[in-house]
């Protein structure tokens, strides 16, 4: 959601593209998720008609954004000690 | 199809009226989109619901994870993702430190992480390719480094730090195309699951934040799958803890059958197969006299694209065209 607003089946696509196919979504869980986030002010939503449908449409908020950032930051931390615990790649 | 299933989970919503008009006419705008998508592809229209349904999940279990955001909501608010920045963070020193102390103390490798017992026929950690990725770990200070799952040119990774006593880790590490993609989820509960307190109210990373799981949970489970090339579904593994009281893990596969699956010595069970109709689909945990204490299900592996999927996009082309003409 940090590159623009998407509705739930556009962001399962985009994480599928984004990580390879590497995670096997069960796609519906991605909504009470969405709705949990929402509800804790780091996204907002409204109802988007296009290509004929109606959807809803998930925005990151100022709040979100900076939770983002903060994730981020510390994800891409864990991704390296993990490297180091792993050494090379298989 | 899709209307009888939104009849089920209409039923199965615990919510306002208003709230449950909104989940399920998201519900229907995602399944009408995602048929759509399976008729392209080719699935009669009576298929290409079946399937959307599948990948959407048991309206069973999509509507107790709304109950969860319901109670969550009704808690005391917490920032999720700054108390997932505090995991993740304690997390990563934990193994950090292993990694560490290890580089001082020389190379080991953890004591045991092999199954009690693999499935016949199914690839398992143990093969001496994956035995390396635990070179670096001090088995005195990582308590469990429980399994692997295997595939080709893949490795899962599920870790326990149980050195603070305050959590388990899960990491899962897999080379997909030419991409390396990681993900981790931190659950600060006891490692070995000896107590029940402890809620698992953050999870962590992509499927962290895309997962909730079921508050007084009798496993913590992992599933992944991938392919040899975007456009095609090679393999699938589920690695888990289950907690103390649970006494049977059975998996069930895509073709319906179902097997138990052994919990080693630290309570920890896995499952890999390269075989299609063996893919996991549902992971149960059974307790005292065959009660059902939980079932986690999970999509099939699906490809990143081609067939079902549509069409490749130029940059996974041009990595399936390579792997095509490296391994015809």
């Amino acid at each position: 959601l940090s590159d623009g607003a998407l509705h739930g089946y556009g962001l399962i696509e985009e994480v599928r593209r984004r990580s390879g196919g590497g995670f096997a979504l069960q796609e519906g869980t991605v909504y009470p998720a969405l709705h949990r986030l929402e509800s804790q002010g780091l996204l907002a939503s409204r109802w988007s008609l296009g290509g004929g449908r109606r959807r809803r449409v998930y925005r990151l908020t100022r709040k979100g954004r900076r939770a983002l950032a903060e994730g981020r930051r510390a994800w891409r931390d864990l991704i390296e000690r993990v490297e180091l615990v792993l050494g090379a790649s298989p | 199809v899709i209307n009888d299933y939104l009849d089920e989970l209409e039923r199965r919503l615990a919510a306002p009226r208003r709230r449950r008009r909104r989940i399920l006419r998201e519900a229907r705008a995602h399944l009408v989109e995602a048929a759509a998508r399976e008729r392209a592809a080719g699935a009669t229209p009576a298929e290409a619901e079946r399937i959307a349904i599948a990948r959407f999940g048991s309206a069973r279990a999509i509507a107790e994870r709304f109950a969860e955001v319901r109670e969550a909501v009704r808690r005391p608010r917490r920032a999720l993702i700054a108390a997932a920045t505090i995991g993740l963070a304690g997390a990563a020193s934990l193994v950090a430190t292993a990694a560490l102390h290890d580089s001082e103390s020389g190379q080991r490798t953890v004591a045991s992480f092999s199954w009690s017992e693999r499935l016949p026929g199914e690839p398992f950690a143990g093969d001496p390719r994956f035995t390396r990725f635990y070179r670096g770990i001090d088995s005195d200070r990582l308590r469990m480094v429980v399994t692997a799952g295997v595939g080709e040119q893949r490795a899962g990774v599920l870790a326990a730090p149980g050195a603070a006593d305050d959590g388990v880790y899960i990491a899962h590490v897999g080379l997909i195309g030419e991409r390396i993609a990681v993900s981790g989820e931190f659950h600060p509960v006891n490692p070995v699951f000896e107590v029940r307190r402890g809620r698992p109210d953050t999870l962590l990373g992509w499927n962290g934040l895309l997962r909730s799981l079921p508050r007084d949970y009798a496993l913590v489970a992992f599933n992944s799958g991938g392919g040899p090339r975007p456009d095609l579904v090679g393999w699938s593994t589920v690695v888990g803890l289950a907690r103390d009281d649970v006494e049977r893990v059975v998996v069930r596969h895509a073709g319906g059958e179902e097997s138990e699956l052994r919990l080693n010595e630290w309570r920890a069970f896995g499952y890999s197969t390269t075989r299609a109709d063996r893919f996991p689909v549902a992971v149960k945990a059974f307790g005292d006299g065959g009660r059902l204490l939980q079932e986690i299900t999970y999509a099939r592996p699906a490809p990143l694209c081609g067939g079902s999927a549509g069409p490749c996009d130029t940059e996974l082309q041009a990595i399936i065209d390579r792997k095509k003409r490296e391994q015809p």
